[in-house]
């Protein structure tokens, strides 16, 4: 079951897309109990970096609705801090006003910020859904709450590097997994340890900070003072030539800590990393995502 | 020196704002101060919230709050997980769903699952939904913790931003404990409300949401640190640094004392479709301009404004001026507006006006006496001696300088000094009411620009006086008209008994007019009764039946001895169609009288006024020269025979300042102005007949005319008496049952 509507003012065809980030789309999932209005902007912020197109995704949660039906379910209200009988039909009428409240904010956003987005609803399971749209889009946008059991309400992290990564395993394009911070305006951070996927991770992060001086920092993952050197005379290289503010730091092996403290030490940061990396794989990467404090680009 | 006053924010009431003296010229400084204050704060502020320091420390308290939500819910999920509960945000809160290996039980599942297994599932939901319920009850308490730190760091930072600023001023302004004190009260209300000076990224805000949020907030959230500088003592170009640059307090002038220019007034300034205002707006009136020196008003202005005269008392009575609106005065407004703190005032308010006014304020106002104790009335004329007429010269001298007009001439200044003779209706005095001189002399200046001279002579001023009379002088010409189309019947030659010429003025605006008015007279057997007309049909004012019943008097008196007047007058106006008043006709009401008594014919080319008393002596009156003027343009119009003339009183002499044209036909005896002071000289002048004095036994020269008015008075009471025997004849017989014969030989009743 799915709708599709075209919101905000008409805009012109697709654009040249940018060297190094084949993006044509920006997909943004969200499911319904999300603020959706920071995330939106920051996603427009970036789409209009990459001349790229807004579509977004809401999900209306099968696993969510069918609670209403369930016998061993029991509903605490946050507001009275209290437990509530709830009838199927209230709780599927309560649904569809969130669901009707979050279009209109989508809308409106759409209108100020003259951005035509395509919106489309399904009812399904979430993950499933992100992980079946992930085709549609070069670039799937989800919030840190996404995969977390209380939408984001309770408990921010949990789960949400597991979610993510296996979203990133599964998906064909890219994934962005936004925290507080707006990463159309952020540092970025690229953690580079010569392979190929480090080296599309320094392409994409070059793509986004390359046009307007942002600042790039590549953490080296390297003992060596040697490999260090090489590895950065390389970068600053093509930094020079593409005109990037470069800064190198050198780490460790043991990058997952010295990317957290790097990223603490820099504010604002948007981490730049290959979906296949070594980095985002299996038990680290997932720890990784689960711990660093900022949003994250996993680059495909 | 007076003090300067200004009005500032009372940061615990904003409806009453503060009232803050300060010495001379020390409230300019303060407002420039304040001002830099509120720059200097402009930067500091924003420089101390946008520092490293600042954002670690409420990265801290901000994430301290996260780190105990994830904390708590954190160790509720694991407990959560271990008893195989999933915990999922929903449309209508949280719920809570039994799971297994991760997943929710469907409710298939759930139902096949055996009792026991579902009431352990149940007992765990409701355990984990009480621990929710505490952390969720925890939540607004760690919510509030957290916001009173992130408020007590503003407060840190601010008050570290501002204190240095607010100590500057401190120590600048030490000696005036009224300023500390706003100081201190500034720093407080800043640091209170730190949280307003900075800048909130509010980019989700639409056009409307931002201009109602600013709109609540006031437009300058800086703006009550402002001073309102009310009344300022430096000099329009004083060094502001400088406190000696002040100037003293003028003498204030207030040209249009309504209320609000009096006592001040508040302004509003339209936001979002209502009005509203603050200490800034607040404007002063006369009374805070003046305050400590004089301010000068105009009596009637302030009368006639509405609610100025009570306002005006009500300052000057509780010695401080509170503004407030008329509306707030009389208690019909009711809604939230300022109440500022009064000013204490000490000020000498003079009122300036005319006589009539302070006598009716003594009357009638029980405060006006208390209030104005001091009561200077000036003349508005002035003794005419070689020394004024001197003084006027120069007067007249330094309006032509004044007014940048040309010189004046000796005949110039002497035809206008004459002219302020004239306007006090006095040859021995001047006139000092200088806006009509003024006018005389601007408008000879430009009869004489217009001939050609470069000095303003005799006859330009007499132009100018002739046209402005000209210009208003529709209504005399029409009654000249009138007359010398013999509508209005006035006779000029001839004799005639039982009328006579009197004069009387009229006044339209600022022009006086004289005119001449017919008095007819006709007498028959009475009571001794002088009928006014005018009064029985209540055209007579009371002043002309005071003088009419003074003639009855006289003839009693004169003529009638110990005997009883048989008769009556009757007096008239003729063809006089409105009001008169006064008695300056009366000397004529006499005369006409003894005219129609005696028979003797009275000359018609003389005219006549002047009062007279019960002996018979003529008193001066008022506008003479008008009515000699009236008289004569008359005559003028008809030909001067060089037997017409006026009969004034004696005393009025002193008052002639008459047109030159009328001077120069008596110059050449073609007019007459006959002083008179009694009725005797003015009858014999009338008649051309001797009045007559009465001897020792009472008895009056034969031949004169009051031998003939004796004579018929004595003659009406003879007849008087023979009807008065008859009757009582007629009574006796009636008694005696006799019938009395009438000549008709039928009876009739008496």
């Amino acid at each position: 079951m799915a709708d599709q509507q075209q919101t905000g003012p008409a805009q012109g065809a697709f654009r040249a897309v940018g060297r190094g980030l084949p993006r044509r789309k920006v997909l943004f999932a969200l499911d319904v109990f999300e603020d959706c209005g920071p995330p939106l902007e920051a996603v427009i912020a970036l789409a209009r970096r990459l001349d790229a197109d807004v579509a977004g995704l809401l999900i209306e949660d099968e696993d969510v609705l069918a609670l209403a039906h369930h016998p061993g379910t029991a509903f605490l209200s946050t507001l009275t801090v209290a437990r509530q009988a709830v009838g199927p039909t209230d709780y599927e009428r309560a649904y569809r006003y969130r669901v009707e409240s979050l279009r209109r904010q989508i809308e409106a956003i759409s209108h100020r910020r003259q951005v035509q987005i395509a919106l489309q609803v399904r009812r399904a399971r979430m993950e499933a859904e992100v992980v079946a749209a992930c085709a549609a889009g070069d670039l799937i946008v989800v919030t840190w709450s996404y995969g977390a059991p209380f939408g984001g309400a309770l408990g921010r992290r949990a789960r949400a590097g597991a979610a993510a990564a296996a979203l990133a395993e599964a998906a064909t394009g890219s994934v962005l997994l936004l925290r507080d911070s707006n990463p159309a305006g952020a540092a970025l951070l690229v953690a580079y340890d010569g392979s190929v996927a480090a080296e599309r991770a320094f392409a994409a992060a070059s793509e986004l900070g390359g046009r307007n001086g942002r600042q790039v920092t590549v953490l080296l993952g390297t003992r060596s003072l040697e490999q260090a050197s090489v590895w950065g005379a390389r970068l600053a290289e093509r930094a020079a030539a593409e005109g990037l503010n470069l800064v190198l730091m050198q780490g460790s092996s043991a990058a997952a800590e010295d990317l957290c403290a790097a990223a603490a030490r820099l504010g604002p940061v948007l981490l730049v990393l290959g979906a296949d990396q070594s980095l985002a794989q299996a038990e680290e990467g997932r720890a990784l995502l689960d711990r660093v404090g900022c949003s994250v680009m996993l680059v495909r | 020196m007076p003090s300067d006053w200004c009005y500032i924010n009372n940061f615990a009431e904003p409806h009453r704002p503060r009232a803050l003296c300060l010495p001379a010229g020390r409230g300019r400084i303060f407002r420039r101060d304040m001002e830099r204050f509120i720059d200097d704060m402009k930067a500091a502020i924003p420089s101390a919230f946008e520092s490293d320091e600042y954002r670690s420390r409420k990265n801290v308290i901000e994430g301290a709050l996260k780190e105990r939500h994830e904390n708590a819910f954190g160790a509720l999920q694991k407990r959560a997980a271990e008893s195989d509960v999933a915990l999922i945000r929903t449309p209508v809160g949280l719920a809570l769903a039994p799971m297994r290996d991760g997943e929710v039980l469907s409710p298939q599942d759930f139902k096949a699952l055996a009792e026991e297994d579902r009431g352990a599932r149940a007992e765990a939901i409701e355990r984990l939904q009480k621990e929710m319920e505490e952390i969720l009850r925890e939540i607004p308490r760690w919510e509030k913790e957290q916001r009173e730190q992130l408020k007590s760091l503003n407060h840190e930072v601010t008050r570290f931003a501002v204190g240095h600023l607010v100590d500057e001023l401190k120590a600048k302004w030490s000696d005036h404990p009224a300023a500390l004190t706003h100081l201190e009260a500034v720093r407080a209300d800043v640091v209170e409300n730190a949280d307003d000076f900075l800048q909130p990224d509010r980019t989700d805000d639409s056009p409307l949401a931002e201009m109602m949020r600013r709109a609540s907030k006031g437009p300058d959230v800086f703006r009550r640190y402002q001073v309102n500088l009310l009344v300022d003592h430096m000099l329009a170009d004083g060094d502001s640094e400088n406190a000696e640059h002040t100037a003293g307090a003028p003498v204030v002038e207030e040209d249009n004392p309504n209320q609000p220019n009096l006592i001040g007034r508040i302004e509003h300034i339209p936001q979002m479709g209502s009005l509203v205002t603050d200490f800034t707006l607040i404007k002063p009136g006369a009374l805070h301009r003046a305050n400590g020196d004089f301010l000068l008003l105009d009596a009637r202005k302030v009368l006639t404004a509405p609610f100025a005269w009570e306002s005006l008392k009500r300052a000057l009575a509780n010695k401080r001026i509170r503004i407030e609106t008329p509306a707030e005065a009389i208690g019909w407004v009711t809604t939230v507006s300022l109440d500022p703190e009064p000013i204490p005032l000490d000020i000498k308010v003079v009122l300036l006006g005319e006589p009539e006014l302070y006598y009716l304020l003594n009357q009638y106002d029980p405060n006006f006496r208390e209030l104005f104790k001091v009561a200077a009335d000036f003349s508005d004329e002035t003794p005419r001696t070689a020394e004024s007429a001197l003084a006027y010269a120069h007067l007249i001298a330094g309006f032509t300088r004044t007014e940048k007009l040309r010189p004046f001439g000796r005949t110039g200044v002497a035809r206008v000094i004459e002219h302020a003779s004239r306007l006090a209706d006095d040859s021995e005095r001047l006139s000092t009411h200088m806006s009509s001189l003024l006018d005389v002399m601007r408008e000879a200046d430009y009869w004489a620009g217009s001939a050609g001279s470069d000095i303003v002579e005799a006859l330009h001023v007499q132009a100018a006086i002739d046209a402005k009379r000209h210009r208003a002088d529709r209504i005399p010409e029409r009654i000249q008209d009138l007359i010398q189309r013999d509508i209005l019947n006035i006779e000029t030659d001839g004799a005639r008994p039982g009328q006579i010429n009197g004069l009387a003025v009229s006044q339209l605006g600022h022009l006086r007019f004289g005119r001449p008015s017919r008095i007819s007279c006709r007498v028959r057997l009475g009571k001794g009764e002088v009928v006014d007309i005018e009064r029985e049909v209540a055209l007579g004012g009371p002043l002309h039946s005071k003088g009419v019943l003074i003639l009855a008097s006289y003839l009693s008196a004169r003529f009638a001895g110990n005997e009883v007047l048989s008769l009556q007058a009757n007096l008239l106006f003729e063809q006089s169609y409105s009001g008169i008043d006064g008695d300056s006709a009366s000397s004529a009401e006499l005369y006409v009288m003894l005219s129609a008594i005696s028979g003797i014919p009275i000359k018609q080319s003389l005219a006549v006024t002047g009062s007279v008393d019960q002996h018979g002596n003529v008193q001066a009156i008022g506008g003479v020269n008008e009515k000699i003027e009236g008289f004569f343009d008359v005559c003028k119009a008809r030909g001067l025979t060089g037997e017409q003339g006026v009969l004034i009183p004696a005393s009025n002499v002193k008052h002639l300042m008459l047109r030159p044209d009328v001077v120069e036909a008596a110059r050449h005896g073609k007019f007459h102005i006959y002083p008179i002071s009694t009725i005797d000289e003015g009858i014999q002048i009338l008649t051309g007949i001797e009045a007559g004095k009465e001897d020792t036994e009472g008895n009056f020269p034969i031949g004169s005319v009051n031998r003939e008015v004796a004579n018929k008075l004595k003659a009406l009471s003879r007849r008087a008496r023979a009807v008065v025997m008859q009757a009582q004849s007629r009574l006796i017989g009636m008694a005696n049952g006799k019938q009395p014969e009438h000549p008709g030989g039928r009876a009739r009743r008496g």
